[in-house]
């Protein structure tokens, strides 16, 4: 068995990394804060390194491509829906992921793209309308109101796969966020003084950042595992294991945003702190469609209809 | 690019494993560690069965009765056995890391004297490491190793000693340099059991019979060629010894199959779980798929010589965890029969108590959760 992404997608994941740093980092973000319009210009950045042309659903080297170079956006909440349009399939499509038919809350909805919507089973829906704006909120900058209606089995409503693929990627996506956290406020920890001593002196929050660096590592060796299910397996595991991931990374979110903040303490609440935005841009996908609990829901219902693989999946007892 | 795919090889391994299983362990198993010595009867069986087709030691040297088998099939294996109630009984530890430490560190002699009896199932080593005193803190430990003609003395007392009381042979810790010399002046003693100065007692647990004994040696002896390595240097074999305990109990094999025998052992009562009960079941259906991903984890990066510390204590903090978290579900899921039943016919309920037993030590053995969480906080943020 291996492990390890491909050397290309690790090296494409790098190559992002530097050169969304070279062209702002967190400022793409803080810039998109004040001026929703500045989403529009990652676009074209992105479109230089050629992710436009990767396709999650061609073969397993470009998913693996994609799911390094969501991992770089999410390290920086970037504001674009990386994730939506490369789930998508055709030039300038995006996928939205909805909970229901009528009226839904999604991120970057308002962007001129060609917009379809799934939700967490595979139903496929068209968009009705999607909000001009996104809405004032503190913990919903980009987020708009979409209606959708429901696609009928004869126009494609089965769509698992790009429920399965969009819920993968917005996995890495989170993934590359929540490891962001734990390596800044690892840093943190080793930097700040109290009581004549690093913080990271302290037993408690040693084992603190400990407990947030496991669940980043269970949710990465998850992710991985996703992302070779999605282009190994046929469609209803494909999707039962998206959904664990989604389940698994929402999960993980609290363990380590909650970790971030305590550790942090009033400053990751400055905006000038990147862990201050990153815990904001967070929500985006912690809370839409749904939230941790809902979305766990919708997974035990899965497993129960499909059952999860495994060397003991559906053993006959032996003793 | 990732491949989770079992190799035909590794498939073929778990059919064969389950077939001999099926064929010389009885249902209704649950270990060896019963109060029935039957159990341990088919332990030993069973053990000899695999040293003859070479599947017991089967990670080890040909030259020394393994199979020279891949990391991955020696995952395989700890698969199967601890899904199985693992019915190599007390004989994992001496194939585990007994065995690999004196292929690395003993004389020929030793290697020839102690290795086929291991491989072949012959034989049951125990850990002589804790004391009262020296528990997380090993280097504290105080039974002492005095040199008299021909070899050693041995006084002091272990405790917590699994499978004290059928072992053969013990794995022991003394000190030859002074007192209080912490890691300095450890030396590895191979000790045999059965001699005048060694007595075992039993501790009666929760965990179930044989599990944890003390043991008390009074002027025991061992030979100066039953020293393991440099007399003096034993603390540098201890750090091997964690070393190959790396991976240990495959915990998650045992969660995953109970969690998934779950629904059909509970048959149409499942209708009656409650909704939040479900979602925990699931819940720790996915646990336990990353605990069983960190291992794979670290088996891959073993098979590539890339041996990382923090990354084996994550995983053992991992799965360690898990165990306790499932054992809770399963409990919940038996309803009353949690605390017990005689009607051996409830398989599924009995492996659901047994297993909430033993799983309370998980994060205790081997090094405590908060041992591991150490590691891991000073491979982040340093002391």
């Amino acid at each position: 068995m291996i492990s390890q992404l491909s050397t290309d997608a690790d090296e494409l994941g790098r190559y992002v990394t530097d050169a969304l740093a070279g062209a702002g980092g967190m400022e793409l973000l803080r810039d998109a804060l004040v001026d929703p319009g500045a989403r529009v210009p990652i676009e074209k950045i992105l479109a230089q390194f050629g992710v436009w042309e990767l396709d999650p659903h061609a073969d397993a080297a470009e998913f693996e491509a994609c799911a390094a170079v969501v991992r770089a956006a999410g390290s920086l909440a970037l504001p674009y829906p990386v994730c939506e349009r490369l789930a998508g399939r055709g030039a300038g499509a995006g996928v939205l992921l909805v909970a229901h038919e009528g009226t839904n809350l999604a991120a970057h909805a308002d962007l001129d793209l060609d917009w379809t919507a799934v939700d967490l089973l595979g139903r496929g829906y068209s968009v009705a309308r999607s909000g001009s704006r996104p809405m004032q909120s503190t913990l919903g900058s980009f987020v708009s109101e979409v209606d959708v209606v429901a696609e009928g089995r004869e126009s494609g409503g089965d769509r698992r796969s790009e429920a399965a693929t969009l819920m993968t990627l917005q996995g890495w996506w989170i993934l590359g966020l929540l490891e962001r956290c734990v390596a800044d406020t690892a840093q943190y920890v080793q930097e700040r003084e109290q009581f004549g001593r690093r913080l990271a002196a302290f037993q408690a929050v040693g084992f603190g950042v400990a407990d947030m660096s496991i669940a980043a590592q269970k949710l990465e060796e998850l992710a991985k595992y996703t992302v070779w299910s999605q282009s190994t397996n046929d469609a209803g595991t494909a999707l039962v294991d998206a959904l664990t991931l989604r389940a698994a990374s929402l999960e993980s979110a609290e363990v380590i945003l909650r970790g971030t903040h305590q550790f942090h303490g009033a400053m990751g609440f400055c905006d000038e702190t990147d862990v201050s935005l990153l815990s904001r841009a967070s929500h985006l996908v912690r809370r839409l469609p749904m939230g941790v609990e809902q979305t766990f829901q919708r997974m035990t219902e899965a497993v129960l209809g499909q059952g999860l693989d495994g060397p003991f999946a559906g053993i006959q007892a032996v003793v | 690019m990732l491949d989770y795919t079992e190799s035909p090889d590794l498939l073929n391994l778990r059919v064969k494993l389950r077939e001999i299983m099926r064929q010389t362990i009885p249902s209704g198993f649950l270990g060896a560690f019963t109060y029935d010595s039957a159990d341990l009867e088919v332990a030993e069986n069973f053990c000899k069965e695999l040293g003859h087709q070479r599947l017991l030691a089967m990670a080890w040297p040909k030259e020394f009765g393994g199979g020279d088998a891949s990391a991955w099939e020696q995952m395989v294996l700890r698969e199967e056995m601890w899904a199985n109630h693992e019915p190599r009984g007390a004989q994992y530890m001496g194939i585990n890391w007994v065995g690999p430490v004196i292929m690395r560190h003993g004389t020929p002699e030793q290697q020839q004297k102690f290795l086929p009896p291991i491989s072949s199932g012959e034989v049951i080593w125990c850990q002589g490491f804790s004391e009262p005193g020296a528990g997380s803190d090993l280097p504290a430990l105080r039974t002492a190793a005095k040199k008299v003609p021909g070899g050693w003395t041995i006084n002091g007392q272990k405790i917590w000693t699994s499978y004290a009381r059928m072992a053969q042979w013990c794995f022991l810790l003394a000190r030859t340099g002074p007192a209080g010399g912490r890691k300095s002046g450890i030396t590895v003693f191979l000790l045999e059991m059965d001699q005048q100065g060694v007595e075992a007692r039993p501790v009666p647990s929760m965990l179930g019979n044989h599990h944890l004994n003390e043991v008390y040696f009074t002027d025991a002896f061992v030979p100066d060629a039953h020293v393991l390595g440099e007399v003096g240097d034993g603390w540098t074999i201890v750090s091997d010894v964690l070393a190959f305990e790396r991976v240990g109990i495959a915990r998650y094999a045992r969660c995953e199959r109970l969690l998934t025998e779950a629904p059909q052992a509970l048959g149409e009562s499942w209708a009656d779980v409650p909704q939040s009960l479900e979602v925990r079941w699931a819940k720790a259906l996915v646990h336990t798929r990353q605990a069983r991903l960190m291992a794979y984890k670290v088996v891959d990066k073993q098979e590539r010589g890339v041996v990382d510390p923090s990354d084996v204590a994550a995983y053992r903090i991992a799965v360690t965890t898990l165990d306790q978290e499932v054992a809770e579900v399963l409990m919940d899921l038996v309803g009353q029969m949690a605390v017990g039943t005689e009607d051996v016919s409830r398989h599924f309920e009995r492996a659901v108590e047994d297993h909430w037993r033993y799983a309370q030590a998980s994060t205790v053995s081997s090094g405590t959760l908060e041992m591991q969480k150490q590691l891991v906080a000073r491979s982040l943020v340093g002391r």
